[in-house]
Formats: structure tokens, sequence, C-alpha cells
């Protein structure tokens, strides 16, 4: 067998409806669409799917509702749900489960409809019997506690965070899905209204409706298929802890662990990647993991980012897509990381294209930096 | 193995005016209370009670629509454990680094609850 046939790539790639979708849309039916666009992207059919990867916060066991609303039978399942980095943790299960035979076509699917219904109904936070006296607001305060302790640690300041606003905006500017597209600077970001210190309204990524699926198979199969295939050269997780109150170290992410891992099995290090899809749920979260990746040190984080290193034109391509911040989050974001770095791989970006990209990282987060996930796709099976 | 349940003996000694948590066999602090012995240390749990003297690790103010606000803060305490809670400082802001103290009070919905204080105020 060649080193093709051994790996596992990304054959087909989709978004549902986004932004704000038709009222009452359930997140099954995104699911199932985006579903179908993968399916043709990749010249696929709903019967070729033997396994189903699939996590929500509105869906409990999702994986079975997606099956029996497509009229399928997968004989490989997977919910694990670890939040929004459920997606690459996906692309690591499912690249275990084609490698052994398990399945030949994996889905990994997500969908969320949590604008049009309502966060509160779409996204219900697990209740911490230890701390429910004292109202706290998930996911924002944990984010804003540990944004809170960078700039203790580190001197990171409210502009440099700012920077990574509206390094987003300058990409969402170029995609034509992004739901924000409008001019952003610095002192907009400074000037919207305090949620939670040190964080700002636009230090906060955006609540929308959306979803993606994305189709995974062996090497082999990979290139009879009728996209360049972006295949999987390293994958790994990681946790650090579920509630942040119980984060060890909050300037420094479990994704120490999981980038290490990930580019040790691509045999591959920082300099080697063309762009980078960084979980921005909030601000301050690419700055972490800028540093726990090893892109720049730690506590570096917040002058990496001035400069427009990260915007469109710059030296580092980061959230081409336009991000969290500005162009979709519903709620669980990974895949949609996930389907931008196949994107650019492909060549498929237009204006946001970023020339002669070959290897991608895919770097997501979930809960309250309790899950890390990191992923690096290329061009080619090997590096 | 605890008998009781970590959650409700926790709950009992806040209503008797403590903040509880456990130590393992090498006295290293645990919090929240749990039946099982973490970090693969062989042994068992056993209950101590804090002093209630600690320092803010992070802090953050939660603002509401009506201009009120909160302070919610990751307190270290002095015994080794770390918890959430809000400090209740009587209008200054907390930082990081300022020493704090616990304040058991009614939280209303849920019962006594461990606020803290800054030392001195």
């Amino acid at each position: 067998m060649t080193t093709e046939d051994l790996a596992t790539a990304v054959v087909g790639v989709a978004e549902s409806d986004l932004g704000r979708v038709t009222a009452g849309t359930r997140p099954v039916d995104l699911m199932a669409q985006a579903t179908c666009r993968a399916l043709e992207d990749c010249g696929l059919g709903l019967d070729d799917i033997d396994g189903v990867f699939a996590a929500s916060t509105a869906i409990a066991m999702a994986p079975l509702n997606i099956a029996e609303y497509l009229g399928i039978r997968p004989r490989y399942l997977d919910g694990t749900q670890v939040g929004g980095s459920s997606f690459v943790a996906h692309l690591n299960h499912a690249r275990l489960a084609l490698m052994h035979g398990a399945c030949d076509v994996a889905l990994i699917v997500y969908g969320s409809t949590q604008l049009s219904e309502g966060r509160a109904r779409s996204a219900p936070q697990e209740v911490e019997p230890f701390e429910v006296a004292f109202g706290p607001r998930y996911p924002l305060l944990a984010y804003s506690l540990a944004a809170s302790r960078h700039m203790h640690e580190y001197g990171t300041t409210q502009r440099q965070l700012a920077e990574v606003a509206v390094a987003a905006r300058t990409w969402a500017q170029k995609n034509p899905k992004a739901w924000h597209r409008g001019p952003l600077t610095v002192d907009d970001v400074l000037e919207s209204r305090p949620v939670a210190t040190p964080l700002r309204l636009l230090d906060c990524c955006l609540v929308t409706d959306g979803g993606g699926a994305v189709v995974m198979t062996r090497g082999d199969r990979a290139r009879d298929l009728r996209r360049q295939p972006a295949y999987l050269l390293g994958v790994a997780e990681a946790t650090s802890h579920r509630h942040i109150a119980q984060m060890p170290d909050l300037t420094r992410t479990a994704a120490v662990e999981s980038g290490r891992r990930a580019f040790t099995m691509a045999q591959l290090a920082p300099s080697d990647i063309d762009v980078l899809g960084l979980y921005d749920a909030f601000t301050i979260t690419p700055i972490l993991f800028l540093e726990d990746l090893g892109f720049c040190d730690k506590g570096e984080g917040g002058s990496y980012v001035e400069g427009g290193r990260l915007a469109f034109g710059g030296d580092l391509p980061m959230n081409t897509n336009g991000g969290g911040l500005s162009y979709n989050h519903p709620g669980m974001y990974g895949l949609l990381s996930i389907i931008e770095a196949v994107r650019q791989l492909r060549g498929e970006c237009d204006e946001r294209q970023v020339p002669g990209a070959r290897i991608a990282l895919v770097h997501a987060n979930g809960g309250v930096l309790s899950s890390q996930c990191t992923a690096i796709l290329g061009s080619e099976p090997a590096a | 193995m605890s008998p009781d349940a970590p959650l409700e003996t926790y709950r009992t000694r806040l209503a008797a005016g403590v903040l509880a948590f456990q130590r393992d066999d090498h006295d290293r602090a645990v919090f929240p209370p749990r039946s099982v012995t973490p970090h693969g240390n062989s042994g068992s749990l056993r209950w101590d009670e804090s002093e209630g003297y600690g320092v803010i690790y992070a802090i953050s103010t939660l603002s509401k629509s009506d201009g009120s606000c909160r302070h919610l803060a990751l307190v270290n305490l002095d015994e080794g454990f770390r918890m959430l809670s809000e400090v209740r400082s009587a209008g200054r802001t907390p930082r990081i680094g300022q020493p704090v103290q616990v304040r058991i009070e009614d939280s209303g919905s849920a019962g006594p609850a461990p606020y803290f204080v800054i030392v001195g105020s």
C-alpha cells in the first residue's frame, strides 16, 4: 500500500445556511442540508455513509437524530461532545475508524439555530452546584477571568485583544458569507459595551445560526472523488479541566499538549503552517493558542497580534473566513474552521485565498478552555 | 469512600457557617468535594475546615443592563485550593492579588454561600 492508501482525508465540505435562518428551522434540518451539500461536493451519496460523527448542545443523541433524518443506518457512531472542539476530535475518531475499516465513509456534521430559537434553549448551561449561588454567566465569565489573568501576568492590553477582533474583520470583508463585513477599528472595540471585564461586546464571538458537514475517506478512495483531498497529517486531543475554577493555570491551555502531539504526528512545526484556524470564541483565545501552539513565546501573544500580522495581507493568515468574531459562530464552531482550512488547501477561497497554501492548522476549543483539539491538514498525503 | 454525599456534607457545613474542603493522605487540599481521591493517589479523603483566607487569582466584573454589576473571582484559599465566588466589596473594584476573607451569607434561592470580602475593608 502507498502512503496515500494509509492516509485519511477530508473529501467533501459544505456549510448549511448561515446567519439567521427561516423561523421554525430545526438544527437537524441544517445538519441534513449541510450533509447533502457536502455529498454533492465530493460526488458520494447518502447510501455511502457508514460512519456518523455528530454532537450538539440542542440534541442529546445527535448521531441518532441525523441518521434517522437521512434514512441511513451507519455501522459506526460517535457522539463525542466536548464542546466546540468536538469536530476536531471527530476528525481523530473518524481517522481511526477509517484506518481500521470500521467504516469507509465518515460524515461529521453539526447544525444550530441558536439565534432563531434563543441561546438559552439552544445551549442550556450545566449548573455547577458549588457555583450556582454566585450566578456565573458561562461561557463568557470563564474567558473574561482568563483574560484578566493573562493581562495581570503578561501585561496584555485591551488594545491587543481588540486587534484580534479587527484582524478577523479584515478577512470577513473578503467573505461573502460573513455576518459582519463593515469596517472595524480598535477604538470601535474599546468603545463597545463592557460585558465582563476585561472583555467588551466586540471581544466576543457572534451568536448566529449555522452548521456544516465534512466527509472523510481513506486515501485510496479520496483520489477518485471530485475535489482535491485535504489529508489529515496530524491530530490530537487534550483536556485539563471542565470548570474554569479547576483550570491549573488560566494562562496555559491544554493546547500545549494537543499541539505538540499533532505536530509530532505530522512531523511538522509552526513554521510549516501556511494558514491557521484558531478558535476565536473571544479575543483572548487566539492569543492563548498562538502561545500554546508555539507560534510565539508564552506571554508574547498580545504583541504578536499587533501590527496586523494576522489580518488580511499579514504574515500569518488566521481565521480567513472571518472567524467566530465576524463570520459565523453557531455555538459550536470547530466544524466551520475545518471547512475553511480545506477550502484554502483546495484554492477555493477567491479574494481571501492564501496563495500556495499547502499546510493548514485547525485548533479548536471546547467548554471553558476545557477541551483542546488540534488538526493539521495538507495537500499531500505526507508532509 | 465517604458514606455521605460530598455535596450534602459541604452544604450542611455551610449552613453551620463553615467552608469545608477535603484533604488527601498527603494533606493536599481537594476542592470541590468528591468521593474519590484525584491524581491517582490511593487512600482516602478527609474533611477539613478552611480558615477562609485567600487571595484573588482572577477577577471579572459582570455588567447587567440595569447598570448594576457583580464581581466574580477565582480565589486561591491559603489551604491550597481554588474556588469561584463573588467578591462583595462595597463599591471598590477588587483586583488580582488582594487578600480576601470568606463571609458565608444567604444567597437566597441557593442557600448559604461562601462570598468573599477584601481584607481590611
